[in-house]
């Protein structure tokens, strides 16, 4: 247990310094890049529509979801809960991350180029 | 002369030690601003769920949120975004042992460096919304 808990602390480590990239490219495609200041299903058609946006945004929404619900973890690991409420949280956490990420894929594999 | 520790004394001094410093001041700050950015994933994501029912239900929610107020609470969340970020490298040096005789200097340059990002950044995200 404890490596698996040393491997989750580099992982959010590495997790939280790849998403300071990916948002950032994702922060200057919207707003630096967008020359109207909206925000349209055409162009995220015509991004979604390159394989490496694609895989980009599949990437970074499981980095995403990773980074949350370990740093939830985190936060609530803070407080002293019994072990088997732990194990049971980590276990929601778990869930509702897949959940999340299905969704997410759901609403990125749905957009289709007009 | 002997030395007369009084229980009210010691009290203070306590409370004194474990008053908000800059380290527990960074610490809750980025607990608050992580929790803040997990409720925003979650509203995006319900937002991006409009992506799947088609390009005018998603041009339309765009539209509805085309409006200043929207504009300024994406400064605001660009700004938590970028405390987050950057605290969270001051943390990962300070794991790894590099920023321990600096941390607090390092901790107010980092917030001098988040509201200039943030002057920065929320200009292109607000110029739209104002003219």
């Amino acid at each position: 247990m404890r490596r698996v808990n040393s491997l989750i602390w580099y992982l959010q480590r590495f997790s939280g310094i790849l998403l300071l990239i990916g948002l950032g490219i994702h922060f200057w495609v919207l707003h630096f890049a967008n020359k109207t200041g909206e925000y349209l299903y055409k162009d995220v058609a015509e991004r979604l529509s390159n394989p490496s946006w694609k895989a980009f945004y599949i990437v970074f929404l499981v980095v995403v979801i990773y980074h949350a619900m370990v740093g939830l973890r985190m936060v609530v690991f803070d407080f002293r809960i019994p072990n088997f409420l732990k194990r049971l949280f980590s276990i929601g956490l778990l869930i509702l991350g897949i959940v999340l990420f299905l969704w997410g894929m759901n609403s990125l594999l749905a957009v289709k180029p007009l | 002369m002997k030395e007369v520790v009084r229980k009210d004394m010691l009290y203070k001094s306590v409370k004194f030690r474990y008053g908000l410093n800059t380290g527990l001041f960074a610490w809750i700050l980025h607990r608050l601003s992580g929790l803040a950015l997990v409720l925003y994933l979650i509203m995006h994501l319900t937002v991006l769920s409009t992506l799947a029912k088609g390009p005018e239900s998603f041009n339309n929610l765009m539209a509805k949120m085309n409006i200043l107020i929207f504009k300024v609470l994406e400064v605001g969340l660009f700004g938590v975004f970028v405390y987050h970020g950057l605290n969270g490298i001051r943390i990962i040096m300070s794991d790894f042992g590099m920023e321990s005789k600096y941390h607090k200097g390092l901790f107010w340059a980092l917030f001098v460096l988040v509201i200039v990002l943030v002057i920065v950044g929320g200009y292109p995200i607000m110029k739209h919304a104002l003219h």
